[in-house]
């Protein structure tokens, strides 16, 4: 009895240690990312000689890292890829997952394990061919051509997703607005469309922060002066540092390429922490 | 089935449809088709292409670098996973115990997953390896570990052990909600009763909690496996030279032999059908990870 009363204290213990090391863990990231914003508000002289904030807020930094390199246009492009890339997934993956999540048709299963099957293809496999495709459309380097591949890529998830949501909404909802005189189309758009509005909104936080952060596929197919992403721009912001020594401008743009993610999850963490286990747990 | 019905679902799935072949099964293929090919560079035309088997495959495996790639890859994939799924294991435990700040502590840890990873290489980089200012300097000289304080996180020949600890740093969030969302669900009177006949708590983790974990983990190590054998930008801009040893992934390395790189030394002329080969070299090595995963844990599930 001794022994076990032993034991189960041993064990309290080593709950509040892992708890000593969650908390640091913790503080770690927090004082890390802190110190980012602390060194964006200060002087690249402040962070060389380790004194951040020494002297106030120098918010000029901001203004600067926008007027100079041209950040602002950058981050209109990120929002404007990022935009149209998550409607339109929505719009093709939608209706898709409808039909594949509640009527049974022929070749329904096929369509089903070729997009399970994408999880094996790595991206870069599709780059060179599409590299090709894009180019022989006269596309390359044109909004138009990453939006597109945006959409692809995003596919495969949304479908995943949008399958268990969709399967959950019950037929009869359909079939009352058929009774309305509806067609089948118009049915799905009018009546079920916006009765998944949860689940849309769901899988468009997790697309919208995938693309927002994405860089391969726009280091190929947009990175130029007028049409880069945000995350292209800082990358060209620190290969610049090593002549320009701004290194304030430098955190200035990572905070800026950071707000709207963060924004997004201050406002829906709950949305979207429930959203992670919902196609992982129980496979 | 009616006139309507079929519209719509032809309507509905043919787009997806045509994704699936335009975006991912051709691209495949081609890919696989070219890896047979001495091309040249991307221009040139399909025509020019000199079939030349296996040779691309085999000029490969004479070069170092190509190598080293997969060898840091497959570091990444087995260090960083038993890193990873060690510590989010472990926090998913400690969190449990509904102790208050639980919330807080959990979209902290999570965090990094929703930044950019070139806002995270910065942020590592040029602050927390910093060997002036960094946060893990000031850490380990306030602890008084001269050594460990003294690293140059940033040199070469660290840089691959700087670049795998930023990554799992920031992975472990994800995968430590899905276990702990998977704890969840284990029913309560399992570990009732397990103590009622006198296991403890060790001995219930170790034969109720992970045996129930099995699917889950199934399924996080199909995710770890696609994230560290898709890796690619961090190890593009972790080091200010893409074909730095310490950090180079196949990804990588298939990227400049496809589109160059204007600030690679010695990156050589464009080979697109070595590139292809790496490839297809990468997908097997995928499909042999799943094998190997699916092997190991069986397709037999607790019902519970």
């Amino acid at each position: 009895m001794k022994a076990l009363r032993k034991k189960l204290e041993e064990l309290k213990l080593l709950h509040r240690i892992g708890r000593v090391i969650l908390v640091l863990w913790v503080i770690f990231t927090v004082v890390a990312i802190g110190w980012v914003f602390c060194a964006s508000l200060s002087t690249s002289k402040e962070i060389f000689s380790d004194k951040v904030l020494a002297s106030g807020f120098h918010l000029d930094n901001y203004i600067r890292v926008i007027k100079l390199y041209n950040i602002a246009k950058y981050f209109m492009n990120s929002l404007i890829y990022t935009g149209l890339a998550c409607a339109g997934v929505i719009v093709l993956i939608a209706p898709a997952s409808y039909v594949l999540a509640n009527y049974a048709f022929k070749g329904r299963n096929i369509i089903r394990s070729a997009y399970i099957s994408t999880m094996g293809i790595p991206g870069i496999m599709l780059m060179i061919p599409m590299f090709m495709i894009i180019s022989k459309l006269n596309l390359n380097k044109t909004p138009l051509a990453i939006v597109l591949i945006y959409i692809c890529t995003s596919a495969p998830f949304t479908i995943f997703y949008l399958l268990g949501f969709f399967s959950t909404i019950p037929q009869s909802i359909q079939e009352a607005a058929l009774i309305d005189g509806c067609s089948h189309m118009k049915a799905f758009w009018r009546a079920v469309f916006p009765l998944a509005q949860p689940g849309l909104i769901t899988v468009t936080i997790f697309n919208f922060i995938s693309i927002w952060n994405e860089y391969m596929w726009a280091l190929v197919f947009v990175n130029t002066e007028r049409r880069r992403t945000l995350s292209l721009g800082l990358q060209a912001i620190v290969d610049g540092m090593r002549t320009s020594g701004d290194w304030s401008g430098l955190f200035a743009a990572v905070v800026i390429v950071f707000i709207p993610t963060f924004i997004l999850y201050i406002l829906l963490s709950e949305k979207i922490m429930s959203g992670i286990t919902g196609g992982a747990v129980k496979g | 089935m009616k006139k309507g019905e079929r519209r719509m679902i032809i309507a509905f799935v043919l787009p997806v449809v045509i994704v699936y072949l335009i975006f991912y099964l051709y691209p495949t293929v081609r890919t696989v088709y070219m890896s047979f090919f001495k091309t040249g560079a991307l221009s040139s035309a399909a025509s020019k292409w000199n079939f030349v088997g296996f040779d691309n495959y085999i000029e490969l495996i004479k070069k170092s670098i190509y190598l080293t790639s997969f060898l840091n890859v497959f570091k990444i994939l087995v260090i960083g996973g038993i890193a990873v799924f060690t510590i989010a294991l472990f926090f998913a435990v400690i969190m449990q115990d509904k102790f208050r700040g639980r919330n807080f502590l959990k979209s902290i840890i999570y965090l990094p997953n929703i930044i950019t990873p070139i806002a995270l290489v910065v942020m590592w980089t040029q602050y927390i390896f910093s060997s002036n200012f960094g946060l893990l300097k000031k850490i380990f000289t306030a602890l008084n570990l001269k050594g460990l304080a003294g690293i140059p996180w940033t040199n070469p020949e660290y840089s691959f052990w700087a670049m795998l600890i930023a990554f799992c740093f920031g992975s472990v969030g994800y995968y430590m909600i899905i276990y702990m969302a998977a704890m969840e669900q284990i029913p309560k009177d399992y570990y009732e009763c397990a103590s009622l006949e006198g296991a403890n708590k060790l001995k219930q983790f170790w034969k109720i909690t992970l045996p129930l974990l099995k699917e889950t983990t199934k399924t996080c190590l199909i995710f770890w496996a696609g994230s560290a054998i898709n890796f690619f930008t961090w190890s593009r801009v972790f080091n200010a030279n893409p074909l730095n040893v310490g950090t180079i992934v196949p990804a990588s390395y298939m990227y400049t032999l496809a589109f160059g790189s204007a600030h690679a030394v010695g990156s050589g002329s464009l080979e697109v059908g070595q590139a292809t080969a790496i490839g297809v070299m990468l997908t097997l090595c995928i499909l042999i990870v799943y094998a190997v995963v699916y092997k190991i844990f069986g397709k037999e599930k607790y019902e519970y």
